[in-house]
């Protein structure tokens, strides 16, 4: 509970020890931080105290103060057979509060990562506190307990991930209504959320805000990766639960997916209710809509065509959706709340006629928890040109194009750290491969939504050509281009793209490029498949040109084996060219 | 560089005791109807990042932090949702007569379960009265329901 070494009896010692809270409001003695005697010392002397040790009209006595460090020194000092006589005090400002929140079941809430959102794409988990009947009243009265970085504003996104990884954050703990976190992932953000009601009783519900109010207006360092929100909240989950051990496994970094699998695995969590994003309503809604009745709806949309003229609730439906959806980024615009308020008088009217109608509901994906793991290796065997090679990989995380794809989103991938290290036969084993970070966001476009497809990849590659002795180069490539979904389980994408690379092997040749990549996957019952060709056109005048093919086969949700097949050539402007092909069969394994 | 904490506009809990008007300054009692989140300026921050859109306060007195609860706008003089933060949710699901920002602002003014249909249906037999245009703000849209509610036979004693 950051305030002492641990939550035993505390003896004195272990002067190491050093709390993560970095505000000095946290703690009672002056270098309370570190100085973990003082600290208890100081915190026994504060609720002994008959009067205020806070100023301001709120909570004046360290008893209301703290809670839950109060009981916690009650109980380890009756522990001890240690009599300490403390005042009895009230305290109304947390009282009043508790009543307000009125949380006697939490739930633990999971945003799910959206394509064009890298940094959302590991996810992210919060806390719901409910009123006890909260099936018959409304989830959106609850409070959401969410930790977070505090951001400044205009912050690049680049700044912002370096800063977060390096700490340069403060986290906080902030508490709002459950609506507006709705609005923040449903609406701003499309992504789905899902629901896990936890097994804690009311008592230990009661003692984890006990815990939620002392962290209010407290600062942590903020770590992207491993003292995140979703550490944050199992920490306290901790708190409720004495004896439950749940952040011992995320010392290296913790990804919100993997806290849910623990919660899971430590059988905290009911059956999952899931809040599809306002996207995916209303792509769902829009697909039982013909190409006519879509070009309504955009009609409708823009003003060309009157609501009262549509009887269609569906198409009304839909049409006021999309406004909602491509407007809730922009100001308020007088014209168009005209012609959403018309849209809704005719939705109103027209509900009255056929009270039946229920748009069509987005279909429940795999839950999150039942995706493959973040952390993979695999083994490979196979043969590059003629010669016979074993690769062994590592990947930190997360997920690539043709993982198993159950609670992960077609066309999106993000990986950090993955690293291929290979050996030829009758050779030693070399590195082969480093991917520092890989995205890829293939967001198919619709009539309704045109999202850009886009990718990065910075790391260390091979470049074959016979100008090369080891080809080993430092890169980066990326670009932008337009995915489409021709039917269902089919991706076909296009992108114009870029490469810098600097070769490692002593030469300093830097070579930069440009050209296109395209590519068809295909989400099949046995696995993810696909074909993907790139050319490019480097300075010097050489042409690269690359075609792949991959399979992989599914065997487990965290075991897979992949086929591979790579062709490569090189076209000199001399009209020479040089060609090489591979092909490698590997087992994968998610953990 | 401002901070995007919003605690400049949110008040803590301690604040509760002192809001006098309805709503109270910033509280947002004046938003208009399909305001989005574009418009909500201070109240909200877009943000891409996990979790970071930084309302560092613990403030909560309404249902939308800032907000009061005294004043004519609130019944029973507790925890009302603040219209104005699900203002767009209700009224669409005002238009079709179903949905959750409908149950949350039944709840929000203590309708026992059994009388939320008939609410809802008061709602959306009435809707045109009650968003008479499309300028309205939460202000207006709570006297209409409110007037609405007076003239139900069953929905009346929630208001009076």
């Amino acid at each position: 509970m950051h305030y002492y070494p641990s939550d035993r009896w505390f003896d004195g010692s272990n002067q190491q020890w050093e709390s993560k809270v970095i505000d000095d409001g946290y703690f009672f003695a002056v270098d309370g931080k570190r100085n973990t005697k003082a600290e208890w010392e100081a915190s026994i002397q504060a609720f002994q105290r008959p009067e205020a040790l806070f100023g301001g009209p709120e909570n004046p006595h360290a008893q209301c103060r703290f809670p839950a460090r109060f009981s916690l020194i009650k109980s380890l000092l009756s522990e001890q057979g240690i009599t300490i006589k403390f005042p009895t005090i009230d305290c109304p400002g947390y009282q009043r509060w508790k009543k307000k929140v009125n949380g006697q079941r939490a739930t633990l809430v999971f945003a799910s990562s959206y394509l064009n959102s890298p940094s959302s794409m590991f996810g992210h988990t919060f806390l719901r506190f409910d009123a006890k009947d909260v099936g018959q009243q409304s989830e959106l009265l609850s409070y959401a307990l969410n930790f977070g970085a505090v951001v400044e504003k205009g912050e690049s996104s680049m700044l912002y991930a370096y800063k977060g990884l390096a700490g340069g954050y403060s986290g906080y703990f902030a508490i709002m209504p459950y609506y507006e976190k709705i609005k923040e992932y449903s609406k701003m953000e499309n992504r789905s959320l899902w629901e896990y009601p936890l097994d804690l009783t009311v008592t230990e519900v009661d003692a984890l805000l006990a815990h939620v109010w002392e962290l209010r207006n407290i600062a942590f360092t903020y770590f992207f990766f491993d003292e995140n929100c979703s550490y944050r909240l199992l920490e306290l989950l901790e708190v409720a639960k004495p004896g439950v051990e749940l952040t011992e496994t995320f010392r290296v970094h913790a990804i919100p997916i993997d806290t849910v699998r623990v919660l899971e695995d430590n059988r905290l969590l009911g059956d999952s209710v899931y809040r599809a994003s306002a996207s995916d309503k209303l792509l769902s809604n829009a697909k039982g809509l013909s190409k006519d009745e879509i070009m309504q709806v955009k009609a409708l949309a823009e003003g060309t065509l009157a609501a009262e003229s549509v009887h269609s609730l569906a198409i009304l439906n839909v049409a006021y959706q999309y406004l909602q959806f491509t407007l809730v980024k922009k100001q308020r615009d007088p014209l168009l709340a005209k012609r959403r308020l018309a849209l809704l008088r005719a939705i109103n009217k027209r509900s009255k006629i056929t009270p039946d109608y229920s748009p069509v509901k987005p279909v429940r994906p795999a839950a999150p928890q039942v995706s493959h793991r973040s952390q993979m290796v695999a083994v490979r065997a196979g043969e590059f040109e003629s010669s016979a090679f074993v690769d062994v990989e590592f990947r930190a995380s997360y997920h690539d194009l043709l993982d198993p794809i159950d609670g992960y989103l077609k066309g999106g991938s993000i990986n950090m750290g993955r690293v291929v290290l290979r050996q030829y036969e009758g050779r030693a084993l070399d590195l082969e491969h480093i991917d520092f970070i890989d995205i890829n966001s293939l967001s198919p476009q619709n009539a309704l939504h045109q999202p850009m497809t886009w990718r990065v990849n910075v790391g260390v590659d091979r470049v074959y050509s016979d100008d090369v002795d080891n080809g080993l180069a430092l890169q980066v490539n990326g670009g932008g281009g337009v995915s489409i979904e021709p039917a269902v389980d089919w991706l076909v994408y296009g992108l114009a793209e870029g490469r810098a690379e600097y070769l490692l092997d002593g030469s300093g040749m830097a070579n930069v490029g440009g050209g296109v990549r395209s590519g068809v996957m295909h989400y099949g019952a046995v696995g993810t498949a696909s074909v993907e060709l790139s050319a490019m056109r480097f300075l010097q005048g050489v042409v690269r040109v690359k075609l792949t093919f991959a399979q992989n086969v599914v065997i487990t949700t965290n075991s897979s084996v992949r086929v591979n097949y790579q062709y490569w050539e090189n076209q000199f402007s001399e009209g020479e060219f040089e060609k090489r092909s591979s092909v490698n069969i590997g087992y994968r394994y998610h953990y | 560089m401002k901070r995007v904490i919003l605690s400049a506009v949110l008040m803590s809990l301690s604040m509760t005791a002192s809001a006098v008007a309805p709503g109270g300054p910033d509280c947002g009692w004046g938003n208009m109807v399909f305001e989005g989140q574009g418009g909500m300026g201070s109240h909200f921050v877009a943000m891409t990042t996990n979790g970071t859109s930084g309302n560092k306060t613990f403030g909560m007195t309404s249902g939308t932090n800032g907000c009061s609860t005294s004043g004519k706008l609130t019944y029973g003089g507790d925890a009302i949702v603040n219209l104005s933060g699900v203002l767009d949710e209700f009224i669409a699901d005002s238009a079709r007569g179903e949905g959750e920002a409908l149950t949350a602002v039944a709840v929000s003014m203590g309708i026992a379960p059994d009388d939320r249909a008939i609410f809802a249906d008061a709602v959306h037999d009435n809707f045109d009265a009650i968003f008479a245009h499309a300028d309205v703000t939460a202000e207006d849209v709570m006297a209409s329901l409110v007037e609405v509610m007076k003239s139900n036979q069953v929905l009346a004693k929630y208001v009076s």
